[in-house]
């Protein structure tokens, strides 16, 4: 093929990524907002300072308050497990990690149901205790950890298996104890790739739908995110109120991806001067 | 000083002065696979040890084993005479130079050679004003003053084995451990830095323990040459106790040119596989067996009804290169005089070392 002609090719595919791009990703996102806005400003406002709405406002960043940090920690401990030691049954450690990824969302929440509602295996002890996770705020959370585990350790996983382990042993023969090697010499290495682990983490841990809509019951007002209240919204009638909310959660994800944008255009950067 | 105290001194010495690395029947293992075996090892106070061997010997594992960053061995270690198995590496002050460098790379030059004196315990640490002093201090020694704000990343790599090493003498170690500290290097600057590494250990005092995979590096460095095979150590020496009492064919081969000749011993006679050669005598066991020697120790001498013929001569220095035939097998011969191609020639040993086969 002549270089023209594969100039040619190359543009036409290049306009049919962005034609695919357009009609299935941003025709619809526009369409969010332009329903949300169908009644104005004053429509998104109402449907926004509605009591429930605000409930489940405040229900999503509690629960991405929470499940952040702990999926910061275990997803760092889990990948600095396998990227640094080898111990038997390492590979099937990192197919454990994905499985969130590979099951669906609503089998990840029956699991909870399973263990921890009024059937389930621990239903007793916690009657007993007075202790309700289904159904209530603890249930979300664990649910929403679980189907979040894998973006903090297979995000910067790859990086540090490529660190490897000289620069810790360095830091240990020149008298760093753990928390000094892990907060001035593996930290520093990893930071930009972990942000990014940690801004998809909470993207999906603000729009996890499945999962949660299994533990939570629905309660509106109590027990609702903003995915789930945006459901009920809409098999309310209440389109406005439902794409307005939905608007609210597309401008939380857009802005993450955005900053995670300027992240790895930050660490390809970097890496380009790096050793 | 009367005539009997030198005879006492040594003595004393050894009473006194513990050595700076002794290592009993040591052995490692990795999972399944043993990677030392029964290693004894003394290493005095001052000396500069070269770890030499092939890639696979144990060599790196001894020194990470020495460092502490190999905790699981059985046997004895100690150094400066203390026991080590329950002394973590982080609190053995040893000086440690990887393969790698692993330089900080988030870190100037100057964060790097401090961070040592950074992480001390608040008890012992210096005040910042002192390490700043200590840093710029370490890089004039290591000639890098002018980089202390450059990041690893920026600087070449002869610069950054330097400041490797400038950080690993922050906090004033005694023994010094590195691993194949220029195997990462261009010839030319490798044998720039082994005379000025080799000064520095003089200098400062230290006692330093290399490993290397070059045997022209051990040999121009090291005091002493710990020679390692399959996790097993062969011999220990210095280079010409090496080079006159090779205790097998190994240490012989690795540890310089050889010319190969296999053999078969019978009746205190040895055979040369090739038959025009004639039997040496030997008092080593019947079997098979092979005499090793020097290129620059065998001589040609033009005979007509000798048993080998030069095939080809090259200029090496200011020596010359023949290949010689003999039967169906070349090899090689250096000579200060060069010899005509074609010619028939008879051999002679000027040193034989013969070895039972291994």
């Amino acid at each position: 093929m002549s270089a023209a002609g594969e100039r040619t090719t190359g543009t036409l595919s290049i306009l049919a990524a962005w034609a695919v791009a357009a009609l299935f990703l941003i025709l619809p996102l526009v369409q969010v907002f332009s329903q949300a806005f169908a009644l104005g400003w004053s429509g998104i406002t109402d449907a926004l300072s509605d009591p429930d709405a605000e409930s489940a406002i405040r229900l999503t960043l509690i629960v991405a308050a929470i499940s952040v940090p702990v999926n910061l920690v275990g997803g760092l401990a889990a990948a600095w497990c396998i990227a640094k030691f080898d111990f038997p049954g390492k590979t099937l450690l990192v197919s454990v990690i994905e499985l969130p990824f590979a099951i669906s969302p609503v089998v990840s929440g029956l699991v909870w149901v399973l263990l921890f509602g009024s059937q389930g295996w621990f239903a007793s002890e916690l009657a007993a205790a007075h202790v309700q996770i289904i159904f209530a705020l603890p249930g979300i959370v664990l649910a929403t950890i679980f189907v979040t585990f894998p973006f903090v350790a297979r995000t910067i996983l790859p990086l540090m298996q490529e660190q490897g382990r000289d620069h810790e042993e360095a830091a240990t023969m020149l008298g760093a104890g753990f928390f000094a090697t892990l907060w001035h010499v593996v930290l520093p290495d990893i930071k930009w790739a972990l942000l990014a682990g940690v801004l998809l983490t909470n993207a999906r841990a603000m729009g996890e739908f499945g999962a949660v809509s299994v533990v939570s019951g629905h309660v509106s007002g109590l027990t609702e995110t903003i995915p789930l209240q945006i459901e009920s919204l809409y098999d309310d009638y209440q389109s406005t109120a439902a794409f307005a909310l939905s608007a609210l959660l597309a401008c939380l994800g857009l802005i993450t991806l955005v900053v995670k944008a300027v992240l790895e255009w930050h660490i390809t950067r970097t890496r380009r001067i790096a050793v | 000083m009367n005539l009997a105290s030198p005879l006492l001194l040594p003595e004393v010495s050894v009473a006194s002065i513990p050595p700076a690395v002794s290592i009993a029947g040591l052995h490692q293992h990795y999972g399944r696979f043993p990677a030392l075996f029964n290693v004894d090892l003394t290493v005095q106070k001052g000396e500069f040890l070269a770890l030499l061997g092939p890639s696979g010997s144990g060599k790196t594992t001894l020194l990470r084993t020495i460092a502490g960053l190999e905790p699981n061995y059985q046997g004895y270690l100690a150094i400066d005479g203390e026991e080590m198995r329950h002394r973590p590496a982080r609190e053995r002050n040893i000086g440690f130079v990887f393969q790698s460098y692993a330089l900080f790379r988030h870190m100037t030059v100057a964060e790097n050679v401090a961070f040592g004196l950074r992480v001390q315990k608040r008890r012992i640490r210096l005040p910042e004003a002192a390490i700043r002093d200590r840093v710029r201090e370490l890089l004039s020694l290591v000639q890098l003053p002018g980089l202390a704000d450059r990041y690893p990343g920026q600087i070449s790599g002869g610069q950054r084995q330097r400041v490797a090493l400038a950080r690993a003498l922050a906090t004033e170690p005694h023994l010094l451990l590195l691993d194949e500290p220029f195997g990462a290097l261009d010839p030319l600057v490798r044998k720039e830095l082994r005379q000025w590494l080799r000064g520095l250990h003089e200098r400062l005092g230290l006692t330093s323990i290399f490993v290397t995979h070059d045997q022209e590096e051990a040999v121009e460095m090291a005091d002493r040459i710990v020679l390692l095979k399959s996790g097993i150590v062969q011999q220990i020496g210095t280079q010409p106790q090496l080079e006159a009492t090779p205790v097998n064919g190994f240490v012989f081969s690795f540890l310089g040119e050889t010319v190969h000749f296999p053999g078969v011993v019978r009746d205190g006679s040895f055979e040369f596989a090739l038959a025009s050669l004639p039997p040496l005598g030997t008092d080593l066991p019947d079997g098979p067996a092979e005499m090793l020697t020097r290129p620059y120790h065998v001589s040609l001498t033009a005979d007509d009804n000798g048993p080998a013929t030069v095939t080809a001569v090259h200029q090496a220095g200011p020596l010359w290169r023949h290949t010689v035939k003999i039967e169906d097998t070349a090899i090689e011969v250096l000579e200060f005089r060069p010899l005509q191609v074609g010619s028939r020639v008879s051999l002679e040993f000027e040193r034989i070392n013969l070895f039972e086969k291994q």
